[in-house]
C-alpha cells in the first residue's frame, strides 16, 4: 500500500504526459500539387503631394500593374475594390482591409519631385497575410525616367515574390515587316521596351535586316544584312548607332532563314556563327577584337544556328549530319558533338536557356510547326509549348521563364507575322504589342 | 526495501522528465523561430540598376512586425519609423540609349534581297487553337476533390473520432483526414513549378489549429533558419509561399469530431514532385 502511495503521483504524471504527447502527434499532410493561380496583389496609385507627382504616381502604378499582370504570375486586384485609401506609405496599412479583398500582397509607393526636378520614388511591398514588409526601396532619377522606374519596381516585386530575377526593365529588338511601294518586302530592325512602349527603328528601308541578337551587355546587337545575294553579319552599337560589317557569311540559304544568325559568347568578346566557306555551312568562332574566324566544325553536312550555353562552355546547333535536321551539343571548341534530339520531324533554331537547363527549339512535322523545350543534356522527353500554322525564332527572357517567338497566321492576303510570348509551362500566351507585322525577336538582358 | 523504492521512484521521475522534454522542447524552439518570420531583405541597388538610388530604407521596426503574427484582428495603423532623410543624390543620367531612328545604312549597295523564306512552307490549314487557357481545370479538380471529400466524410455513428483514435490505430480515418487537408491546402499554397527543374524546394510547416479550423498560432516553418537564410532564393520563396498559403487556407474544413487528430498538422510541401 505504501508502495502504491509512493508511485501514484509519478505514474499519474506519466500517464498525463504520455496522453498529452499522444494528443500532440501531428497529422502529416503532403502537399504535392499547389495552386498555379496567379497571386493577387493590390497596387494602389503611388501617392504624390501635387498633381504632377500624383499623375506620375498613377502612371507608375499602371505600368507596374500591367507588367505583373502580363507575367501571368500575378493578378492585380481591381482598384474599385480597395477599402483603405493609402495616404502615407510610412504608416502600416490596415491589413484586414486588404485581406478582405483577397489581396495576398500590397504594393504602396509615393512620388516626390524636389525643386531641382529630381524625382524620388519609394515603395513598400507588404505581405497582407503575415503583415510583414517584404521589400522597401527608393529610387532617385529624373521625372521623365518614370517608366524605367516602374519597370525596376516591377522587377523588385517580381524577384521578391518569385525568387527569380524579373525581366521588365528590358528591351526587345525585332524585325518590322512591311512592303515597299512596289510590293517588295521591307525588313527593318526596330526596338521597343518589353511592354511595347518607346518603339523606334534602328535601320532604314534600303536593305533587308534580319536575325538580331543582343550582346550580354545589351549595348550591341548582331544582325544579318542581305544584299546582292549574299549575307553579311553586322555589329550595331545601340549607344552610338554605329554599324560595322563583321564578315561575309556566304550566299544566303533560301532554305535556312535562321542559319546565319550570329550569337554572342557570354563573355561578350566572341561570336559563334554559321558561315559557308567551301561546300557547306560550318560553325565558326569569331573574335571581335582580332576580327578572325576560327572553324569549329568540318562535317560535310550543314551545321547551322549555333547558340552558347550560359557558361560559354558548350554550343547547341542544328545539323543535318544525321539525315534530317536534329539538335546537337558540342564543346565550345568544337569537340565531342552529341545529338540530343531523336524525335520525328525537323528540329531547328535551338536557343540555350539563360538558366542553362533547357534548350528551346522549333520543330516541323507533318506540316505542323511546334515550339518546344528539351533538357540540355537530352535527357527526359521534350515538351511542346505551342503548336501552330508557322512558328519560328524562339528567344528567351533573361530569367529563362518566358519565350518569345515568331508566329505566322494564314490570312486572305497571305501569311501575317507577329511576335508572341508564352511561359515555360505553356501558359499565358500573349501577343506583343508591336506596330505592324513583326518577327525575329531578341530579348535584351536586364538593362544596367 | 527503501533503496528499491527509491530506485523505482527515480526511474519514473526520469522517464517523466524525458517525456515532458519531448513535449516541451518543440515549443521552446518555436519561440525562437517565430522571431524570424519576417526576413529582412536589403537589395543592393547598384547590382540591379543604373538609376541611382538612395540608401535602401530600413525595414520598419522589427518589434512592430514581430508582434503582429496574430492573423485575426486587423491591427490599428501605427505610425512607422519616419523615413530616413534621403541621401542627396544627383539625378541619374539618362543612360538609356536613344538610338537614332534612321541610321546611315552600311556601305554596301542598298539593294534589298528577296526575303529568305523557309523552304518547307507550312501546309495550308486552319490555325491550331491557341493553348491560351490553362489546361489544368482547377474548378473541375476541386469538384472531384469535393466529391472525394464527401465520400470520405465521417459516418455519423455515436462513437466520436477522438475516442476511436485513442483506442485504435484509426489509420483509415487518418488517411482520410490527410487527404482532406492535402486537397484543401493544394488550393492555397502556390506551386513552385515555376522554379528551375531538379531543385530541391521541399519545406515543412507546423500548423496548430483551433476546433473551428482557424490557426491558433501563426504557422511556423520547420528548419526555418536553413530555409530563410538559404542562398537559394527559390527555397526562401517556397518557404514564404507555404507560410502564406497556410494562412490563406483558413478556415480548414476538417471534421470537428476528429479535432484531436488534426489539431496539429505537419505539412510537407513538395510541389516540384509532380512537375
Amino acid at each position: 500500500m505504501t508502495v502504491l502511495r509512493y508511485l501514484f503521483t509519478p505514474i499519474l504524471a506519466l500517464i498525463v504526459m504520455a496522453g498529452s504527447a499522444f494528443a500532440q502527434t501531428p497529422l502529416v499532410v503532403d502537399v504535392t500539387e499547389g495552386t498555379l493561380d496567379p497571386t493577387p496583389i493590390a497596387i494602389p496609385d503611388f501617392i504624390g503631394e501635387d498633381n504632377r507627382e500624383a499623375e506620375i504616381g498613377a502612371d507608375i502604378s499602371r505600368v507596374i500593374s500591367n507588367n505583373l499582370d502580363t507575367s501571368g504570375l500575378f493578378a492585380p486586384v481591381d482598384p474599385e475594390a480597395f477599402i483603405e485609401d493609402i495616404s502615407d506609405i510610412n504608416l502600416r496599412p490596415r491589413f484586414g482591409d486588404w485581406r478582405v479583398i483577397n489581396a495576398s500582397a500590397l504594393l504602396v509607393g509615393e512620388v516626390s519631385i524636389d525643386e531641382n526636378d529630381r524625382m524620388l520614388v519609394a515603395f513598400r511591398l507588404w505581405d497582407a497575410n503575415t503583415e510583414a514588409q517584404m521589400q522597401g526601396l527608393q529610387f532617385v532619377t529624373s521625372p521623365d525616367n518614370w517608366r524605367r522606374i516602374a519597370h525596376k519596381v516591377s522587377d523588385a516585386v517580381y524577384e521578391r515574390l518569385t525568387g527569380e530575377t524579373g525581366y521588365f526593365d528590358t528591351r526587345i529588338v525585332y524585325v518590322s515587316e512591311g512592303d515597299g511601294p512596289n510590293g517588295e518586302p521591307i525588313r527593318r530592325l526596330a526596338v521597343m521596351d518589353q511592354d511595347g512602349a518607346n518603339p523606334s527603328f534602328l535601320t532604314d528601308r534600303s536593305y533587308m535586316a534580319l536575325l538580331p541578337n543582343y550582346s550580354p551587355s545589351a549595348q550591341q546587337i548582331t544582325y544579318v544584312s542581305f544584299r546582292d545575294g549574299r549575307a553579311t553579319s553586322y555589329l550595331y552599337d545601340l549607344e552610338t548607332g554605329r554599324q560595322e560589317a563583321l564578315f561575309d557569311s556566304g550566299p544566303s540559304l533560301a532554305s535556312e532563314g535562321q542559319s546565319l544568325s550570329a550569337r554572342f559568347h557570354p563573355n561578350g568578346r566572341e561570336l559563334v556563327v554559321s558561315a559557308e566557306r567551301h561546300s557547306g555551312h560550318d560553325l565558326f568562332r569569331f573574335d571581335l577584337r582580332s576580327r578572325t574566324l576560327r572553324q569549329l566544325t568540318t562535317h560535310p553536312a550543314d551545321d547551322v544556328e549555333p547558340s552558347y550555353a550560359p557558361d560559354g562552355d558548350q554550343v547547341v546547333f542544328s545539323s543535318s549530319r544525321g539525315g534530317q535536321s536534329q539538335l546537337y551539343v558540342m564543346n565550345a571548341d568544337g569537340t565531342d558533338p552529341q545529338r540530343i534530339t531523336f524525335g520525328e520531324g525537323r528540329y531547328t533554331t535551338p536557343v540555350w536557356s539563360p538558366r542553362g537547363d533547357l534548350i528551346a527549339f522549333t520543330k516541323q512535322r507533318s506540316g505542323q510547326f511546334m515550339l518546344g523545350v528539351v533538357a540540355a543534356d537530352g535527357s527526359g522527353e521534350e515538351r511542346i509549348l505551342y503548336e501552330g500554322y508557322f512558328v519560328d525564332t524562339p528567344a528567351w527572357s533573361p530569367n529563362g521563364r518566358v519565350l518569345l517567338f515568331t508566329r505566322g497566321d494564314r490570312t486572305r492576303e497571305g501569311t501575317t507575322y507577329s511576335i508572341w510570348s508564352i511561359d515555360l509551362a505553356g501558359f499565358n500566351l500573349r501577343r506583343l504589342p508591336t506596330q505592324g507585322e513583326a518577327s525575329d525577336p531578341a530579348w535584351s538582358p536586364l538593362i544596367d | 526495501m527503501r533503496q528499491a523504492l527509491g530506485f523505482i521512484l527515480s526511474l519514473f521521475i526520469h522517464a517523466g522528465l524525458i517525456a515532458s522534454a519531448l513535449v516541451a522542447f518543440p515549443h521552446a524552439r518555436r519561440m525562437s523561430e517565430e522571431l524570424t518570420v519576417v526576413p529582412v531583405e536589403l537589395v543592393t541597388l547598384s547590382r540591379e540598376t543604373n538609376v541611382r538610388a538612395a540608401r535602401p530604407e530600413p525595414e520598419p521596426e522589427p518589434e512592430e512586425i514581430v508582434e503582429t503574427p496574430a492573423p485575426e484582428p486587423a491591427p490599428e495603423p501605427e505610425p512607422a519609423q519616419p523615413e530616413p532623410e534621403p541621401e542627396v543624390i544627383p539625378p541619374a543620367p539618362q543612360d538609356e540609349p536613344e538610338p537614332e531612328p534612321e541610321p546611315a545604312p552600311p556601305e554596301l549597295e542598298p539593294e534589298p534581297e528577296p526575303e529568305p523564306e523557309p523552304v518547307q512552307q507550312p501546309r495550308p490549314r486552319e490555325p491550331e487553337p491557341e493553348p491560351e487557357q490553362d489546361s489544368l481545370d482547377l474548378n473541375a479538380l476541386s469538384q472531384l476533390v469535393d466529391r472525394s471529400r464527401d465520400n470520405a466524410a465521417p459516418r455519423g455513428d455515436a462513437e466520436t473520432g477522438e475516442q476511436r483514435n485513442r483506442v485504435g490505430p484509426g489509420t483509415d480515418m487518418t488517411a482520410s483526414l490527410q487527404a482532406m487537408a492535402a486537397s484543401h491546402m493544394n488550393r492555397c499554397i502556390r506551386s513552385n513549378a515555376d522554379a528551375p527543374a531538379n531543385m530541391d524546394l521541399r519545406v515543412s510547416l507546423e500548423i496548430r489549429l483551433e476546433r473551428n479550423g482557424r490557426l491558433s498560432v501563426p504557422p511556423r516553418l520547420i528548419d526555418e533558419g536553413r530555409i530563410m537564410n538559404s542562398p537559394n532564393s527559390y527555397l526562401r520563396v517556397a518557404g514564404e509561399r507555404a507560410l502564406r498559403g497556410a494562412i490563406e487556407c483558413q478556415p480548414y474544413p476538417l471534421p470537428p469530431e476528429h479535432y484531436a487528430q488534426w489539431r496539429v498538422l505537419r505539412v510537407n510541401v513538395d510541389t516540384q514532385r509532380n512537375r
